[in-house]
């Protein structure tokens, strides 16, 4: 016994690194795995809140760039809504669109948030969304604006919702081209915060500079269509694709996002399930 | 520690990790290089404080900066690390004065100051980089973050260490 006792007087310093450096490292290696239940994150409200009084004020900084952002895409969908009244006016047989619109059929919710914190210089990076689950906010929604996508929301507190951004090694997003309907797994590389790749795409896809990448729409979490990037430079390895596409959105200034709510998607889930559990 | 002298900490330490999380940490140069100044605190420690105190401490700075930047516990490691092997550190770099107890970083020769401040910032980085990494196969990324983040880290830690000096003087 005393012998023990003296082992921990004369090490115990060495003790206390060891003890703490276990569970840094143990921080650390749930970090690493994907969907982690980490207690160590900045939802939490001292961390979250601060992030928003920076926010509240910084923002005043980007209200030209984001005004511009918005004015664009007000004119954007103002030409689609008037080439859509005028479509409905030339042809009197179709059912007109504008009216009977049932908000509870609605087969997606859209809830504008703002970034309040926003990490581009890791290899694997986070936002803070200010939207919990007070404002019905789950995991594994769609995030994105008016130029594209930007992430999955990962872990949501009361009223701050954590997002994994497509600048983190951990997501691996359906994409598509848009011209030709070949699908390829969009990553990250940890390399650029300008450009992720675009892996696995056939060999046989008309691959060309320049051309658009959108979301392929085959999972239940990203709707089809939803702007990603333009491919900037391409590689044949092993019979697949692997594209470099420069992203339509500056991720490291990034102010009003879209948080997109698919209704039916708990009903998809078990249908799926369902047919699973049948064919087994 | 006196009254004064807590307070002096409690507030460096709180100071490194708001300049750390909201003005060095928003700076993009080179492609996502960034300084890291936070280590300063555990730089400034005085040269013979208690350790098991100082490695709390050091954990803890690096957990506040962790919860910031949603990173797990790579701050906090690092930070640990650096903390455990301060000792041995000073003992090479400033010898004797070190032994003695007459050592006072803030005093300490500039290019004495300079080495001692760039192993314990190389100490840090390489720590915090390959928990960051994670991956055998970026190692180019590796080192070219590495030796980036390292240079520019020891260039602002040291301007900040002058211009304390200065305020303490």
């Amino acid at each position: 016994m005393q012998q023990i006792l003296n082992f921990l007087i004369k090490y115990k310093v060495f003790l206390v690194f060891l003890l703490l450096l276990v569970s840094g490292l143990r921080l650390t290696f749930y970090a690493h795995t994907y969907q982690n239940t980490n207690f160590v994150n900045s939802t939490n409200f001292i961390s979250a809140n601060i992030y928003s009084m920076q926010a509240s004020v910084s923002e005043y900084f980007n209200l030209k760039s984001q005004n511009e952002v918005l004015h664009q895409e007000n004119k954007f969908l103002r030409e689609q809504l008037l080439n859509l009244e005028g479509l409905n006016q030339l042809d009197t047989t179709k059912p007109k669109i504008t009216q009977d619109l049932n908000l509870n059929d609605s087969l997606y919710t859209i809830i504008p948030a703002e970034v309040v914190s926003n990490s581009y210089n890791n290899p694997d990076n986070y936002l803070l969304l200010n939207k919990g689950t007070n404002d019905g906010i789950e995991n594994e929604l769609a995030i994105f604006s008016s130029l594209g996508i930007i992430g999955i929301t990962e872990y949501t507190s009361a009223n701050f919702s954590r997002v994994i951004s497509i600048l983190n090694r951990n997501i691996s997003i359906n994409a598509k081209l848009k011209k030709s309907n070949h699908f390829g797994t969009l990553t990250w590389d940890a390399v650029s915060v300008e450009v992720a790749k675009l892996k696995d795409v056939p060999r046989s896809a008309p691959v060309a500079i320049g051309d658009t990448i959108i979301t392929g729409g085959k999972s239940f979490i990203f709707p089809e269509e939803l702007p990603i990037g333009t491919i900037q430079d391409f590689e044949l390895i092993q019979g697949y694709f692997e594209i470099e596409v420069r992203l339509f959105n500056d991720m490291t200034n990034l102010g009003k996002v879209y948080i997109l709510k698919r209704n039916n998607k708990t009903e998809a889930i078990s249908t799926l399930n369902k047919n699973d559990n049948e064919s087994e | 520690m006196k009254a004064n002298n807590r307070l002096y900490h409690i507030i460096l330490f709180l100071s490194v990790v708001l300049a750390q999380v909201f003005i060095f940490d928003k700076l993009l140069i080179l492609n996502n290089v960034v300084p890291y100044v936070y280590p300063l605190f555990i730089i400034l420690q005085p040269p013979h404080a208690n350790r098991i105190q100082t490695l709390i401490l050091a954990f803890l700075l690096g957990l506040s900066i962790d919860i910031f930047q949603n990173t797990g516990g790579m701050h906090a490691t690092a930070s640990l690390v650096i903390a455990y092997f301060r000792p041995q550190l000073l003992h090479f770099n400033f010898g004797l004065s070190y032994d003695y107890q007459t050592l006072s970083i803030n005093n300490a020769v500039l290019l004495k100051k300079i080495s001692y401040v760039f192993l314990v910032i190389l100490l840090h980085h390489v720590i915090l980089f390959s928990l960051e990494f994670f991956n055998i196969n970026l190692w180019q990324l590796f080192l070219e973050k590495l030796i980036a983040s390292t240079l520019l880290s020891v260039l602002v830690n040291i301007l900040i260490l002058q211009l304390l000096q200065k305020q303490i003087k």
